[in-house]
């Protein structure tokens, strides 16, 4: 799996060979005077190895940041941590020819979400020459602040520097919203296919012969694999003087189609090409347990209603669905219905996705759902509560609520789930009642 | 708090534990010295938090402050509250490779007195942690975490999954694959409490050229 991160006009990927020319002319510049340099060629090519050899042992370094419009290696910039550093470091150093465009900031903010993201660090530094005015100002335009003095390690401990840093949690989204992932997903899939519209549809629109649902779910899973460090800030309900007895569940609440996602599988490893196979596989398996399904008796929407209607009465609240109409989206309604006098709340229900999966390649299949929920004033619409369920769901942001699955429920293949659909469909009748259950008992 | 409730991440934990001593849960407790009341003196400051939650840890061991309640010893951490508006709290115990502290929490008053307790069917698996979520109303002032008496000494399993990545030695590139096993735990006196707390203010300020992806 090849590491490439795409901004608006780079590229940045690990250090290739075919990056010591830039890289030559950059420590050969006077600017670099702040990074160790100026140097002869020759001298620049032991850090060029350097930072190659970070990337080949330790699977990370600065990225070569190649504008997308000339192809060109224009800079590095991203994470830098060697032995005796004061800290976990995203440094960068952009040619003369392409400073002052915007190119490190651009560069520094996509190095620095991998390296929380994907990296886990907490922490991050710029380590500045106190004369470098212009990376001063990057580092305060990416919202580091000040620290302190530094020292470097041997062999640039008679180096000033002024150690400049954020954490992981002063950096980065004010809260990630609902289905963080699949955001990303819609993103990354949407330069690809600009001119067909993302939809729930199993059937329309297609891109040549690949629903768009499956490239869709292959993409949520890729993203995934690299969101599990985000953030999710949930509402904690706060009783108020008057109870809540009575509340209406606002329907359409699991998307159309079932998903069956294997998040590690073989051809997740082979970039689009893998999602392209992943697509095609995830279609024929989710058409299989579909048709598993259609042998008994099981309607995914009903039981997670009549669920949560039970949950909500075992915890002495009536409840009673509310028909609501197909979403556009699986995200939260944006207006609610006219308060009708019969309850005092609405609990807005919605699913991103709901199914079986397995982890990787050769590993069992076992239930999941991902629910968001929101109980909503009424009237007024004010969210009394919102949180986030997750049952057996890899990688959820942090601050959702993790649910592992039933271990009776397993399937160690698709015949397995083929040979019995009742307990495939008790499998997800599990996870449902354990939505339904927290869900209710959140607002208690 | 259901025994099969699991952090997801978790295994991750577990995988790291391969290469490294992985602390045991601590499921006796030896103390004897231990206070009536919580010394509000020793309350560990929470920050004033961040849109996207601001973190702080602390862990429990020997050197921990005890509390004895109507006979029963426990640990405690004090922590206090930020006095600010527009602010959501993530208290809990964290889930380590072989154990997590099972937390019974107390929100106390400016004179360390209780003011309420926060039920254990509200804490939930979020991540790294068993925790319960809270938003601090009027008068509150401290936070008292101590070992939920029902649960420290027992020990629980659940499915966790995850993915592995291994570098295979050519270039950068790598290979991932999924993982899916029983995990078990135990409740422990010793690990860690987590506390996050969040600023909910309508207008937050973030770190404004994160990438919106």
């Amino acid at each position: 799996m090849s590491i490439q991160l795409e901004t608006e006009r780079l590229i940045l990927r690990p250090t290739a060979v075919a990056d010591f020319d830039g890289w030559a002319e950059l420590m050969a510049d006077s600017s670099s005077r702040f990074v160790g340099g100026p140097v002869s060629r020759e001298a620049s090519w032991r850090g060029f190895m350097a930072m190659a050899g970070a990337w080949a042992i330790q699977g990370y370094g600065m990225f070569s940041m190649i504008e997308k419009a000339s192809g060109k290696w224009i800079g590095r910039t991203g994470p830098w941590y060697p032995e005796g550093w004061p800290g976990t470091e995203v440094g960068w150093g952009v040619l003369p020819s392409a400073a002052g465009k915007g190119f490190a900031h651009e560069a520094a903010v996509a190095s620095m979400d991998w390296a929380f993201d994907t990296l886990g660090w907490t922490d991050i530094i710029h380590s500045i020459d106190p004369d470098n005015a212009p990376s001063i100002a990057l580092a305060e335009r990416l919202g580091s602040t000040y620290r302190g003095p530094g020292k470097l390690p041997a062999p640039y401990e008679h180096f000033t520097v002024g150690l400049w840093g954020q954490t992981r949690e002063h950096g980065g989204r004010a809260a990630a919203e609902p289905f963080a992932s699949e955001t990303i997903a819609k993103k990354a899939l949407a330069p690809l296919f600009s001119s067909i519209k993302l939809s729930d549809s199993k059937t329309t629109p297609n891109t040549g012969g690949y629903p768009m649902k499956r490239l869709f779910a292959a993409a949520v899973l890729a993203a995934s694999l690299s969101a599990c460090a985000s953030t999710y800030r949930a509402t904690p309900y706060v009783a108020g003087p008057q109870p809540i007895t009575r509340v209406a569940i606002l329907d359409d609440s699991l998307p159309e189609g079932i998903s069956a996602i294997e998040v590690a599988s073989i051809a997740s490893n082979f970039g689009l090409i893998g999602a392209l196979i992943n697509a095609g596989v995830e279609d024929s398996r989710e058409d299989a347990i579909e048709a598993a399904l259609a042998t008994v008796s099981f309607d995914a929407e009903a039981d997670i209603e009549r669920m949560l209607v039970e949950a909500f009465s075992a915890n002495g609240v009536q409840a009673h669905v509310a028909t609501n109409g197909r979403r556009a989206e699986r995200k939260f309604l944006v207006n609610y219905p006219t308060a009708d006098g019969q309850v005092q709340a609405y609990l807005d229900v919605v699913a991103a996705h709901y199914g079986y999966t397995s982890a990787g390649h050769g590993q069992p299949w076992r239930p999941t759902a991902d629910v968001m929920v929101r109980l909503v004033s009424v009237p007024g619409n004010r969210t009394l509560m919102e949180n986030r369920i997750a049952y057996n769901v890899m990688n959820a942001p942090r601050g959702v609520i993790t649910i592992a699955p039933d271990p009776e429920f397993i399937f160690n293949n698709r015949e397995e789930m083929r040979a019995d659909p009742q307990k495939l469909a008790n499998g997800l009748r599990s996870a449902f009642r354990e939505v339904a259950s927290t869900a209710a008992n959140l607002m208690r | 708090m259901k025994a099969h409730l699991l952090v997801g991440p978790a295994l991750a934990l577990a995988l790291n534990a391969c290469a490294t001593p992985v602390p045991p849960a601590v499921t006796s407790y030896t103390a004897v010295a231990c206070a009536s009341a919580p010394d509000l003196a020793r309350a560990v400051a929470l920050p004033a938090g961040k849109p996207r939650g601001e973190v702080v840890r602390t862990a429990v061991d020997g050197t921990t402050p005890c509390l004895d309640v109507a006979g029963f010893k426990t640990p405690y951490v004090v922590y206090a509250i930020p006095t600010l508006a527009n602010r959501m709290i993530d208290v809990g115990g964290a889930i380590e490779a072989a154990r997590a502290f099972p937390p019974a929490v107390s929100i106390l008053g400016a004179d360390g007195q209780p003011m309420r307790t926060l039920p254990a069917n509200q804490f939930y698996h979020r991540g790294d942690r068993v925790s319960v979520q809270f938003i601090p109303q009027e008068g509150e002032r401290y936070i008292l975490i101590t070992v939920d008496p029902a649960l420290v000494g027992t020990s629980y399993s659940a499915v966790a999954t995850g993915v592995s990545v291994t570098y295979i030695g050519v270039g950068i590139n790598s290979w991932t694959s999924g993982v899916d096993e029983t995990v078990s735990r135990g409740r422990s006196y010793h690990g860690a409490v987590l506390a996050t707390v969040y600023d909910t203010s309508p207008e937050p300020a973030s770190r404004p050229n994160r990438r919106r992806d």
